[in-house]
């Protein structure tokens, strides 16, 4: 369904300048010339190349070992490795989209990490230097909870094409309050959700 | 013996370089096939128009781009607001979650391409406004292996929203009822949670809540200001 009207599309393109290339060529006549270009996605429907997506999502990370302290603590990712999140928006519609994260509390397998925050800041989002799309915005700190929230968000006619948002080592954080930590390991998983929603 | 060194150094970045890649290339992707209730020009999401007792079904193109077997999960979320003023879809009762029947799951080979299917059923009475949801696709692991520390998964939502009139949603004016303040424990500490709905089936959009706390002397003790929130139709938000 979707195909034919593609494929009906191209067609229409393709016939009408070959009509403009021939008039112009008979009649030899001076004046503007109309130059017409149409756009389809990309391949079939199935085709990546023409969708929505995630290039990457952020590597796994962790604070690694700490001791448990009477005060509130703040510690970074500890390989000091910089991460991505990828997302190509090759629709062609200019409808924008929008990158959510969620993640339960972190907890081991006996109890919850209670009053850790899991703080996320996107440091910069950048695209090929070519691309004349808007970017789309970043926001600010983020604690993450079991509640999406919006971290990378394009909005009507931002963020066509491939956008990369860095996290410097530093932009991730774990802020424990005393109190809370036991001997143990914790951990949680970060869902990141790219929405195409009104 | 210079060709010996060349050789042991493009052996260690290729181990470093597979290793990156494994960790957060996601391997499928989703592709919306439109039905031709979809309303005109709306090519992001589905916007769907239906008559009371109507039906229709379509499908979701789903790509494997990984040379491994890949199964994908698809679900139908409702559309609620979270304590963050953000439209959130997750597993809840709502009535659009008996409307709609999704395929739950398809597994694809290496690079192979295949759909999902959906069927959409409209209530037999009328409605006013929208009904909204979310098709949410992820990929189904085979356990949640977790070496300690944070791991990262993804996962795509498709907007599905349903209505009856499309050029009559225009026209309904937003209202919210107030439904509770309470003070409660959260994570060992005393919080006032507040919490509204929007009786409207219709989102809200660039929702302002301002919430101040005062003194029966009528001394403010707290406020907090949230910008840009928005709300899902018929919905209610709990914040604190």
């Amino acid at each position: 369904m979707s195909k034919k009207l593609w494929l009906s599309l191209v067609g229409i393109g393709v016939i009408s300048s070959g009509f403009i290339v021939s008039d112009v060529a008979a009649e030899g006549r001076e004046g503007a010339t109309e130059v017409q270009v149409n756009f389809v996605r990309d391949g079939d429907p199935g085709d990546p190349d023409g969708a929505l997506r995630f290039e990457q999502v952020i590597e796994d990370f962790s604070f690694g070992e700490q001791s448990i302290s009477s005060s509130s603590q703040t510690y970074t990712v500890t390989d000091g490795i910089e991460r991505f999140v990828e997302v190509t928006d090759n629709r062609g519609t200019g409808a924008g989209w929008d990158v959510q994260v969620r993640a339960p509390q972190l907890a081991s397998e006996n109890a919850e990490l209670t009053g850790a925050e899991l703080l996320l800041t996107p440091s910069s989002i950048s695209s090929d230097s070519s691309n004349v799309s808007n970017p789309p915005s970043l926001s600010g700190t983020i604690r993450v909870t079991d509640a999406a929230q919006s971290i990378i968000s394009a909005g009507v006619n931002e963020g066509l094409g491939t956008w990369e948002t860095n996290f410097l080592p530093t932009n991730l954080e774990l802020v424990v309050p005393p109190g809370t930590a036991r001997v143990d390991d914790y951990s949680t998983t970060i869902t990141w959700m790219l929405l195409s929603t009104p | 013996m210079k060709y010996c060194y060349a050789v042991i150094v493009s052996v260690l970045m290729f181990v470093v370089y597979s290793d990156t890649m494994y960790a957060n290339e996601p391997s499928f992707t989703v592709t919306p096939l439109f039905p031709d209730e979809q309303i005109d020009g709306n090519e992001s999401y589905y916007e769907l128009q239906l008559d009371p007792t109507e039906s229709t079904d379509f499908e979701v193109v789903l790509h494997n781009l990984s040379s491994n077997e890949v199964t994908v999960n698809a679900s139908l979320f409702p559309a609620v607001t979270n304590e963050h003023f953000v439209i959130d879809y997750i597993e809840a009762e709502s009535e659009i979650v008996d409307l709609i029947d999704v395929q739950p799951s398809v597994t694809l080979g290496p690079h192979e391409v295949k759909t999902i299917d959906v069927a959409v059923q409209v209530p037999d009475q009328a409605f006013d406004g929208i009904l909204l949801g979310g098709l949410y696709f992820e990929e189904a692991y085979d356990e949640n292996i977790t070496n300690g520390g944070i791991s990262n998964e993804y996962a795509y939502l498709i907007g599905l929203q349903l209505t009856n009139d499309h050029e009559q949603h225009g026209a309904i004016e937003p209202e919210l009822s107030f439904i509770d303040v309470e003070p409660i424990t959260y994570e060992n500490r005393p919080r006032i949670n507040v919490s509204f709905q929007n009786d409207t089936a219709i989102i809200m959009d660039d929702l302002t809540v301002v919430t101040e706390i005062f003194t029966d002397e009528g001394e403010r003790i707290a406020s907090h200001e949230k910008e840009d929130g928005r709300m899902a139709p018929r919905s209610a938000v709990t914040y604190g």
